[in-house]
């Protein structure tokens, strides 16, 4: 999986480029526009993070860009600009999704691996990984063939714990990730807690092992051997 | 006060006292004229008695009456002449009555008499009353000619300026343009008002977007490097983390980043709607979104034991921005769960007048009318950023909506008048 993350702040290109290459995926970076603009002529990609504001030019022209010349890569914006008008033409030239700025690297992860696999595994509708199995479109779990009910949020968990098997999730990003950037709850971590008691509750009674790790402190581990 | 009022009232009061003052110096002056045209009168009519007199030859003349009296003295006591204001008993008008009184010694054939001559002054105080009188009308008609006229003069010298004044008032610093236009006028303090005005108007105007230009952007600005230190905290959880401290570091930094961010964007916001940035305005149906809020929140309140009851028969249809309407409802909602307490109670009633958010908690430890202040929280939530009334308070001055504050013990009411 190649990916080219194009962001003018390098801090944050390496953070993220470091968090994807544990992922096994290749990432190239591009500071600027100028960059960016020559190496998606040259080379192909798989998937695009783009900021919109560049020192040199408009991350959305990229977009139009990519348009152009029939890319089929998926793309995804990360900007800091959180306005509505902003996310609605990024989406309407193009763009596979919208993150704003500070997001969570696990958050990024979780949305790229949705945009790769609609994009990528069109007519493969599950999403497997060793015995789990999840089927987006009807949001149906498995382990080993065996049936989890699940309710909307423990389903939306599994997929998030999926996305980012064997790293360190904070609670902090899995709130956000269930409820959004306007659930300003002062205990919705409490909350997170009871969905993964839940959760874990169910798994284990089908397969008998315990998937989630709790990182005491910090969030869970989703472990997978 | 208008200013017009108040120059009538000068003025008014300017008339009124020349015209008490007028009046006495009138009527003290005309009373001495008279006064003297009438003794004037008596010492002629005394020379004439006395010629009369002198041609009859008679001797020991005596007579008296309401106007005269003629009474032979000795030589000695002959008196000063003299004039006097008497009152006395008059037949004709049959009732006391001032008279003017000329007492002098008169020498007829060699015998002194003493000569006393009355003239009535009936008539000349009538004629002073009428005088006055008529003076008076003539000074009430002049006000008000001189009233009329005056407003006239004073609407239109005073035009340029209530058009200034209109012109100010329909002025808003958010969505008119960069100037005022300002009436035409010929009279210069009006022109230097106008020209000051202008130029305050362009520098308020200038100062206010690059505020706003600044508001925004250090938001935006902000949201990078707070990237940049969320994902490299992100990335040493990846690691191994061994010592217990070293956790405990770890996540209190990403804790406080975390809170800094939403810091951040709620701040973004509360600029962004002061600076009037949601135009979009659409028919929002609330009666259908306050449901939808309401059952994503059931379930943070059933965590808490809270019931959450909806009171909202009726069909709400307001025009508002979406974005906005999910926030005031967001806000509202989280801080029903927020403040309050186990087992408790939430209600919201939805009339087309108003939206009223009832819910349980300890009395507020702060004044009602500061609650909606920006960074004011109550002492028992350390996990509160402060903003979520104020962006409330902010969505209701947008559309002019009254937010109106009461605690009846044990509910917290929070009334929207839309």
């Amino acid at each position: 999986m190649k990916i080219l993350v194009v962001e003018d702040e390098k801090s944050l290109a390496e953070s993220i480029k470091a968090y994807f290459s544990k992922e096994g995926y290749i990432c190239e970076l591009a500071y600027n526009y100028d960059t960016a603009n020559m190496k998606i002529h040259v080379y192909r990609y798989d998937c695009i993070l783009v900021d919109i504001s560049l020192p040199d030019g408009n991350g959305l022209h990229l977009i139009n860009e990519l348009k152009a010349i029939q890319s089929q890569a998926g793309i995804i914006i990360i900007s800091a600009r959180d306005s509505l008008d902003d996310r609605i033409k990024g989406l309407n030239i193009g763009s596979d999704d919208y993150l704003t700025k500070p997001f969570h690297l696990s958050e990024l992860n979780a949305r790229l691996k949705a945009v790769i696999r609609r994009k990528f595994f069109d007519g493969q509708k599950e999403f497997q990984i060793q015995e789990l199995k999840i089927i987006p479109d009807e949001h149906l779990a498995f382990i080993d063939d065996h049936q989890l009910t699940l309710t909307k949020k423990e389903y939306d968990l599994l997929y998030y714990f999926m996305s980012n098997i064997n790293r360190v999730i904070t609670k902090e990003s899995i709130a956000e990730y269930l409820w959004g950037d306007n659930m300003d709850m002062a205990d919705s971590f409490d909350f997170v807690y009871a969905h993964i008691k839940n959760l874990r509750k169910k798994m284990t009674a089908i397969s008998g092992k315990d998937y989630i790790e709790t990182v005491y402190g910090i969030g869970y581990k989703f472990r997978l051997s | 006060m208008k200013l017009l009022t108040k120059t009538r009232r000068y003025y008014l009061s300017l008339f009124l006292s020349i015209l008490a003052i007028w009046t006495i110096i009138f009527a003290v002056a005309f009373h001495y004229l008279m006064i003297d045209s009438v003794d004037e009168a008596l010492i002629n009519q005394k020379e004439l008695i006395v010629s009369e007199l002198k041609q009859q030859q008679t001797p020991h003349l005596q007579f008296s009456n309401e106007l005269m009296s003629l009474k032979p003295v000795d030589k000695t006591k002959s008196v000063a002449t003299s004039f006097s204001n008497i009152r006395m008993f008059s037949r004709a008008e049959k009732e006391e009555i001032p008279f003017r009184q000329y007492k002098t010694t008169i020498i007829i054939n060699h015998h002194p008499y003493v000569l006393i001559i009355r003239k009535s002054l009936l008539e000349h105080d009538d004629l002073i009353m009428t005088i006055l009188l008529t003076e008076v009308l003539l000074i009430l008609l002049l006000f008000i000619g001189f009233y009329f006229v005056n407003n006239r003069i004073l609407y239109q010298l005073w035009e340029p300026f209530y058009q200034t004044l209109k012109n100010i008032k329909q002025y808003n610093l958010a969505s008119s343009g960069i100037g005022v236009e300002f009436p035409e006028t010929d009279i210069n303090e009006f022109q230097d008002l106008n020209k000051e005005l202008e130029r305050m108007i362009k520098k308020i105007r200038k100062d206010y977007i690059n505020l706003k230009e600044f508001t925004e952007n250090a938001s935006h600005e902000l949201q990078t490097p707070l990237s940049v230190i969320k994902s490299k905290i992100e990335l040493i959880m990846q690691g191994e983390l061994n010592k217990e401290g070293e956790i405990q570091l770890i996540s209190d930094a990403y804790e406080a980043t975390g809170k800094l961010a939403k810091l951040n964007q709620a701040l973004l916001l509360l600029a962004k709607i002061e600076n009037n940035q949601y135009q979009q305005h659409q028919e929002i149906d609330l009666t259908e979104m306050l449901r939808e809020k309401a059952d994503i929140y059931r379930e943070f309140a059933a965590m808490r034991g809270l019931k959450l009851e909806l009171d909202d028969f009726a069909s709400v249809k307001l025009k508002m921005n979406n974005y906005l309407a999910e926030v005031l409802l967001n806000n509202l909602l989280s801080n029903s769960i927020k403040h309050n307490y186990e087992d408790g109670n939430i209600e919201y009633i939805l009339t087309d007048e108003s939206l009223i958010a009832k819910n349980t908690g300890y009395e507020p430890d702060i004044q009602p009318e500061k609650l909606f202040n920006r960074f004011q929280k109550s002492g028992n939530s350390q996990q509160s950023i402060g903003l979520g009334l104020a962006i409330v308070k902010a969505i209701c001055n947008l559309y002019h909506f009254e937010i109106r504050y009461t605690f009846k013990n044990p509910y917290h009411i929070i009334e929207i008048k839309f």
